[in-house]
């Protein structure tokens, strides 16, 4: 049953990534200009023939097209518009360690402090702590990150020169970019941390555990932190996008050399090979978290059945 | 005494016994939606949020006529004015600039600016070393001079309340025209996803069987592009204007709504007044937009109200990354883009369009939380 959901998943997820790919290269196709535009009209007709012989823009579509599928099969992008001969692999590879260091400290940071936030909340329920933690909660899922990350720059770095206000040059350079990209994930953890924990801290069991005489303190910890943690998973999901996004603006923001700062610069200079790969990179990225999380949920909490009933 | 008691029957009128007099109420009944509205009001954070709303509404209506600047009249002699507003000169809308200048001595590094800045020395109000020699990285000082620009430039009657951009365009007007054009986008979106996704999820979770089946693979497999991804691709296609990004973002929005739809059709359909309308010989249109739709009208309107500050955060975004709208058109987004050209001179360019934007996202958010919470109890969060 288990084996079937799951190879059911994957094949959804490979037709998603499949309509995803096949997407970009219509798109391409349909997109304004050659990509030899750009030398501004310096080439002769001839050279130019020449060029789009050996890029193979002269083929017809479908085998164009069955070449690019097959060769993002095999982890070829294409190359770049922009940088001479630098295939679109090489130059995300080549970012993504920043990236993936800025998203993976948000991440961690941003939603143990939600966690730890939203239990206070719930086990000081309605109290001034409650309150002030539902305040940030909302301002964290409000503000746009740009804005919050113009903000901590101006008054971080600029105004009172606590931190360095751009570059990637150590960790002290990583401390603003990571609080603006963080303060999304802490808000949404925060936020259903406390709805779950209030929930379990309403049910019988724990009812159960107070007569009986457990202390306090393993109320909280062993049984209502534990169970309400697990739904938790499920905001992995919304996490995600708003790393990707986030990342995008973020990585501009401050100066970072990873992919979300590739990313729109290859827009504005419509390098169309490392946006398609780009993006590319985000949808396999998202559809694989997506699955993580449905699998996980249902290891970990067995209440939750994978397969479903026709409901 | 005996004899007192001698009735007569006549001196009495039976009163019939009223054999629905248990069913009256005795308050007057109370409809579903003036009962929400009654919840709703004791939710402080949600009424909050309505008043912070209907101030921003009210001002993006209005603000663009409260001054004599038009959006779109650029004056490059008046470039990067800093606000100043009559009577709120104390809070700093006093339309002096603080200017940044380097020199090797004070004189000199003030020399510089008055020149650099094409201002007379008279204007000169204050001047401070914020950083001297011997601490900066290429031998000079830095220092922070004050001047009264309006003066300057020979515009003592001038008040430019928000101060102008680097093209001298009035940012209070700029701003409120594209508060505007955010929320325009917003609702619009909102307005797109709510029908398409009722409609889907409406017909999938009506007509079940494989209908639904097809229907609901087709979202699985859509579900599965990162919005983002779908946003990007299709502004790049299209030129970048307020029906391409409007349509962008509706592109897989409708998801979400159509899916709560369904689950709620499918609950609801089996239910015994929906059993009775049909055995009556209702059809199925009848069903669905008098019996169904009425029924999750709650479900859809706290659905619709999550979309709006989520459609006019991704416009803002897609404008950050430089897929917005084209000048001389300002939304909130793209004014906050441009700032983070000069920001770091002229902060109250970035200042006010990010504190509005802020406002108006969390307005609608805690907006829309209360009404989840008063339209529908059970699904508090």
């Amino acid at each position: 049953m288990m084996a079937k959901y799951i190879i059911q998943r994957i094949i959804y997820m490979l037709i998603t990534l499949f309509i995803i790919a096949s997407a970009t290269f219509v798109l391409m196709q349909f997109l304004p200009g050659s990509p030899f535009n750009e030398l501004g009209g310096k080439m002769t007709a001839e050279q130019e023939e020449i060029l789009l012989e050996e890029y193979g823009l002269n083929d017809p579509v479908p085998v164009q097209y069955a070449r690019y599928i097959s060769n993002m099969v095999q982890g070829d992008l294409g190359v770049s518009f922009q940088y001479d001969n630098r295939s679109v692999t090489s130059i995300i590879l080549d970012r993504l360690g920043p990236s993936a260091h800025l998203g993976a400290q948000a991440l961690v940071i941003g939603s143990i402090l939600g966690i730890i936030l939203g239990m206070v909340a719930a086990i000081r329920h309605n109290t001034w702590v409650d309150y002030s933690s539902n305040v940030i909660a909302v301002i964290g899922i409000s503000i746009p990150s740009f804005v919050f990350a113009g903000l901590l720059q101006y008054y971080f770095a600029v105004q009172w020169r606590i931190f360095p206000p751009s570059f990637w040059e150590g960790p002290i350079y990583t401390v603003l970019p990571t609080v603006a990209l963080m303060i999304f994930p802490m808000a949404i953890c925060a936020r259903f941390m406390r709805t779950e924990m209030l929930e379990v801290l309403g049910s019988d069991y724990i009812e159960l555990a107070r007569a009986k005489g457990v202390s306090n303190n393993t109320i909280m910890f062993k049984h209502a932190l534990r169970n309400a943690l697990i739904p938790v998973i499920t905001v992995l999901g919304p996490m995600t996008v708003s790393l990707m996004t986030g990342t995008l603006v973020i990585e501009q923001i401050f100066a970072v050399p990873g992919i979300g700062e590739q990313f729109v610069r290859s827009i504005s200079v419509n390098d169309y090979p490392v946006i398609m790969g780009t993006t590319m990179l985000f949808s396999v990225l998202f559809v694989v978290v997506i699955l993580v999380v449905d699998l996980l949920y249902g290891l970990i909490d067995p209440r939750i059945r994978l397969t479903g009933g026709k409901d | 005494m005996d004899k007192d008691h001698n009735y007569n029957p006549e001196q009495f009128e039976r009163i019939q016994l009223k054999d629905d007099a248990g069913e009256q109420l005795t308050r007057p009944q109370i409809s579903y939606w003036k009962d929400a509205w009654l919840r709703l009001r004791k939710n402080k954070g949600a009424i909050i949020g309505l008043f912070v709303l209907a101030f921003i509404i009210l001002l993006a209506l209005v603000g663009p006529f409260m001054n004599k600047y038009e959006f779109d009249d650029p004056n490059y002699d008046l470039a990067y004015m800093p606000p100043k507003v009559q009577g709120l000169e104390w809070l700093g809308l006093d339309g002096k600039q603080t200017y940044e200048v380097q020199g090797s001595t004070k004189e000199d590094a003030i020399t510089r600016g008055l020149e650099g800045y094409e201002i007379d020395e008279e204007f000169l109000l204050d001047s401070e070393v914020i950083l001297p020699a011997e601490e900066s990285d290429n031998g000079y000082m830095t220092v922070a001079m004050e001047v009264d620009i309006y003066a300057a430039r020979g515009l003592e009657d001038e008040y430019y309340w928000f101060g102008t951009d680097s093209m001298g365009r009035d940012l209070w007007t700029r701003i409120w025209k594209g508060t505007q054009i955010s929320l325009y986008i917003g609702l619009l979106a909102a307005l797109i996803d709510m029908v398409v996704g009722v409609l889907y999820g409406g017909i999938s979770g009506y007509y079940g069987g494989r209908t639904d089946n097809v229907m609901q693979r087709i979202i699985e497999i859509l579900s599965g592009i990162p919005n983002l991804v779908v946003v990007i691709l299709f502004i790049m296609l299209l030129d970048p204007g307020l029906i391409a990004i409007t349509i962008a973002l509706t592109i897989t929005g409708w998801i979400g709504m159509a899916r709560i739809v369904r689950g709620q059709v499918l609950k609801l359909k089996n239910q015994e007044f929906i059993l009775a309308a049909r055995t009556l010989g209702a059809n199925d249109k009848r069903i669905l937009m008098k019996h169904l739709i009425p029924n999750v009208t709650s479900v859809i309107i706290i659905n619709t109200m999550f979309t709006i500050p989520s459609a006019i955060f991704f416009e803002a975004f897609l404008s950050f990354i430089g897929l917005g709208l084209q000048p001389p058109y300002a939304s909130l987004g793209t004014l906050i883009d441009t700032a983070f050209d000069d920001y770091r001179v002229f902060p109250y360019m970035l200042l006010f369009p990010a504190v509005i934007i802020s406002l108006l996202m969390i307005g609608f958010n805690i907006l829309a939380d209360g009404m989840r919470d008063a339209l529908d109890p059970k699904m508090r969060r």
